[in-house]
């Protein structure tokens, strides 16, 4: 069956009323979901497992690919209005979509990425579509070199997230790198770290420490300046509170290199959404016009991770769907449902199964449109959110913190984890450390080392083996080149600073 | 007016946040229908230590959806999953809940080894409390469709002649694919390399890209590549053929020894001190699912063979594994505990 024909007939089975509710009801719960801390994806598609299977195949994967994505369109809420990234690849819109709703763009910045995020998840669909069988190699051609290669990539570009002062980013970085390594480690089943404490077998709770790290020093930031005024400035016109033909113009490369990127790194199991959607941030500060509007409140610096967190979902979906390989936390919880389904999921799926697999490639366009409908109008409302007084806010914001945090693994001790991330987030923004690099460390460490130690096996102990192959030779030069340009671009400025430590 | 409005919608999203906390502790509490069983434990909740989609998870699944339909019990019970620590965090919750009779585990030979690899864990198996066996489940040996490796042996004469360059993959130093990779290296003074990977998927891939040259795992692992033409089962790491791959000769057939493998078999465990009645409850439903169309047709299509133990028997079971499995990581030197 080709492509055509069997999207006709996907959006023939999608289209049923009963498909259509319960795709309402996944992008609903989806953009719940996204918008409150803590609870994630995986864990709602679980806990509505036991209902979903007896429901059909077709609606109930249509229902939970609607909570995946649905979640995405959510996520970026909470992080452009209150600073607290709800899952790990909305840590980015953080950066420029809170400067935003501190200068009164709230408005803007939410429906910019509610646009981005439709363009891009609409992008995704279609890679998912017409690229899929073509796009399922490069997920087998990714071993250990390729990962360890991208992740030197990534985590030179995380340095770049730095801001002004090129080593407190790299101090950040390392900070999370050292965090990274705390829990069990995959080759002897060895505890490091942990003090013998069974609630850091598994490290530590990452939705702990992006609170703390960002809402909770932001609020201990602002509570000691005691200015008692408003933080926010909120315009009353409805027109304000939507972004301007001027924004979207702004944003049109920032959404088409997200869309592009995003999709072909959500390709790559593991990777995911996180490093798209700030490969695609660092990528745009590059290109940009006005680079030096990001970090400051840049609607670029919402639009492209946005898009790159969207049509992530098309991509990842291809391993899962071709391959039988989950390539996210969430891709194995949809991997659980098709086997519960008795759909043996592998790469005969499509052939086997093309009256499940269609219907939900098909209701994923619909979905977007349901979500773009969905979110738009609610823009306003959040936006004026901010209006509140400084202390309603702040208790707000404490109690949607520790109820967040605690719901993720029912866990006073990462209660405790969040705020002890709130103090060193409070002592980080008042020495002007930035707090991203340390985040983003943090989730791409474990990538990092297993595949660095995972290669190393492979070549006992030669490093050559990152040379003879040709993909993870590639993007090493691309690392040397990036690196070059950052120390001809820094290197004074360096200097200056390494001087001012010496004095 | 307008503050009033907002000041809701904060109030309401404050309790939609809440209540999405509670869903996820109290799932155990909707549907419950207390006594229609007759003194059955009300708000059971079966433990795994893998992440949802995980191997154990999924298994956990079938098993419940399996006694449902066949009206051994009368809802799903909720599956609550805890990977930390590689079923020590399983097993530590257990523990926090002993004397209880509403917390039950699904377990694996993964939850006797942990304790033993690791210093001062202060959980182990034998505190609990065992209910039922229900089969075994021969590891199968898988390689690329098209290898040059037809068989066990091949591979072991193979890393014979070329010490050190094969690789073997699979997941954690201490998980059963290891040991009986290492158990068959010592017997055989074959030497090869060893590939961690967290997940199944990542494993699959590294021997489709020829980075791996086999991998270890149960027959659904790989079921779907043989199908497509991608892999092949070489070997089945047991005494009996698999239907699934009615091909693959036997490790038995191969002249290997069987037995002092790490066999990989399934089972389920209660809290500490768990009341006798609900021992007892727990025991029969999994008996009558096990003698059920529906559980021999899942058993035959994964690769499981029955194998039902009732409690005293499986606590013997489990000491004697224990015995097993220690004297191997004893003489790998992987063993912390002592």
């Amino acid at each position: 069956m080709d492509a055509f024909s069997g999207l006709a007939d996907g959006f023939a089975t999608a289209v049923t009323p009963t498909n259509l509710l319960w795709l309402m009801i996944g992008c609903l719960l989806g953009t719940l979901v996204g918008i409150l801390p803590g609870l994630g994806p995986p864990a709602t598609i679980a806990i509505l497992l036991p209902l979903a299977t007896n429901l059909e195949p077709a609606t109930g994967l249509i229902m939970m690919a609607g909570i995946y994505y649905g979640a995405k369109y959510g996520g970026s809420t909470t992080s452009i209005l209150l600073n607290i990234p709800g899952e790990s690849s909305s840590v980015v819109t953080c950066l420029d979509g809170y400067e935003m709703a501190k200068k009164g763009r709230a408005g803007p910045a939410l429906g910019m990425a509610a646009i981005a995020s439709f363009i891009a998840g609409t992008v995704g669909v279609i890679g998912l579509t017409f690229l899929a069988p073509v796009v399922a190699n490069l997920a087998v051609s990714f071993g250990p070199p390729e990962y360890s290669a991208l992740m030197v990539f990534a985590l030179l570009l995380v340095i770049m997230l730095a801001g002004e002062s090129l080593l407190k980013g790299f101090i950040s970085m390392l900070l999370g790198l050292l965090l990274a390594t705390i829990g069990t480690d995959l080759f002897t089943g060895e505890q490091r770290f942990t003090g013998g404490r069974i609630e850091l077998a598994g490290g530590f709770e990452f939705i702990a420490i992006s609170i703390g790290l960002f809402a909770i020093g932001e609020v201990l930031v602002n509570v000691e300046q005691r200015t008692g005024r408003q933080i926010f400035k909120v315009p009353s016109k409805l027109r304000e509170l939507l972004p301007t033909v001027k924004d979207l113009k702004d944003s049109r490369v920032a959404i088409a290199q997200g869309s592009v990127l995003g999709f072909f790194i959500g390709c790559l199991p593991g990777a995911g959404a996180t490093v798209a959607s700030f490969i695609s941030y660092t990528v745009q500060k590059r290109v940009s016009k006005h680079p030096e509007e990001f970090g400051k409140g840049s609607i670029e610096g919402v639009a492209a991770p946005e898009a790159a967190n969207n049509s992530e979902t098309g991509g990842a979906m291809i391993p899962l769907l071709t391959l039988g390989i989950p390539g996210s936390s969430t891709g194995a919880v949809l991997l659980g449902a098709l086997v519960l389904y008795g759909l043996n999921p592998g790469p005969l799926l499509f052939t086997d199964h093309p009256e499940v697999v269609w219907p939900i490639i098909a209701s994923m366009y619909l979905g977007n449109v349901a979500l773009l409908v969905m979110n738009l109008p609610m823009v306003p409302l959040f936006a004026k959110l901010l209006n509140v007084p400084y202390w309603v806010m702040y208790p707000g914001i404490l109690l949607i913190a520790v109820v967040g945090t605690y719901s993720v693994n029912f866990s006073m001790f990462d209660v405790w984890v969040l705020l002890a991330f709130g103090l060193l987030g409070y002592v980080m923004k008042k020495i002007g450390m930035p707090p991203a690099p340390l985040l983003l460390a943090f989730v791409l460490g474990p990538i990092a080392e297993n595949a660095v130690r995972q290669t190393l096996i492979l070549s006992d102990n030669n490093p050559v083996i990152y040379l003879q192959r040709p993909i993870s030779a590639t993007l090493l030069v691309l690392a040397v080149l990036l690196l070059a340009s950052l120390t001809l671009g820094q290197s004074r400025h360096l200097r200056r600073q390494v001087l001012e430590i010496d004095d | 007016m307008q503050r009033r409005l907002t000041l809701t919608t904060l109030i309401v999203v404050s309790a939609l946040s809440l209540a999405a906390c509670g869903s996820g502790s109290d799932t155990a509490e909707d549907g419950t229908t207390d006594g229609t069983t007759g003194g059955a434990p009300s708000r059971t909740e079966v433990v795994t230590h893998n992440a949802v989609g995980g191997g154990s998870d999924v298994f956990t699944r079938q098993l419940i959806k399996l006694m449902k339909e066949s009206d051994n019990i009368d809802r799903l019970w909720p599956v609550r999953n805890i990977p930390a620590g590689d079923a020590i965090g399983a097993m530590s919750f257990l523990k926090e809940k002993s004397g209880e009779e509403n917390y039950i585990a699904q377990m694996t030979p993964t939850w006797l080894v942990t304790p033993m690899t690791v210093q001062n864990s202060n959980v182990t198996v034998a505190d609990m409390t065992p209910i039922a066996g229900l089969a075994s489940e021969p590891q199968v040996v898988a390689v690329k469709a098209g290898s040059p490796l037809k068989s066990m042996n091949d591979f072991i004469a193979a890393a014979q002649a070329d010490p050190g360059k094969l690789v073997q993959t699979g997941g954690s130093g201490t998980a059963t694919d290891a040991l009986t990779g290492l158990a068959l290296q010592k017997s055989t003074g074959a030497k090869w390399k060893f590939l961690s990977f967290e997940d199944t998927g990542s494993r699959i891939t590294a021997v489709l890209r020829g980075d791996a040259d086999i991998v270890m795992g149960s027959a659904g692992d790989f079921s779907e590549q043989v199908r497509a033409g991608k892999m092949e089962v070489i070997t089945i790491l047991g005494s009996e053929k698999l239907a699934v791959f009615p091909d693959a000769p036997t490790a038995l057939e191969q002249d290997i020894d069987v037995e002092s493998l790490p066999l990989q078999f399934r089972g389920i465990i209660g809290a500490p001190d768990m009341p006798e009645d609900a021992v007892a409850y727990y025991q029969e439903a999994l008996e009558k699912t096990l003698a059920t169309d529906g559980w021999a047709e899942y058993a035959e299509s994964e690769g499981l063979v029955t194998d039902f133990r009732d409690n005293a028997a499986f606590g013997t079971y489990l000491e004697e594994r224990t015995e097993v499995l220690g004297g191997l990581l004893e003489d790998l030197g992987l063993r912390k505990d002592q």
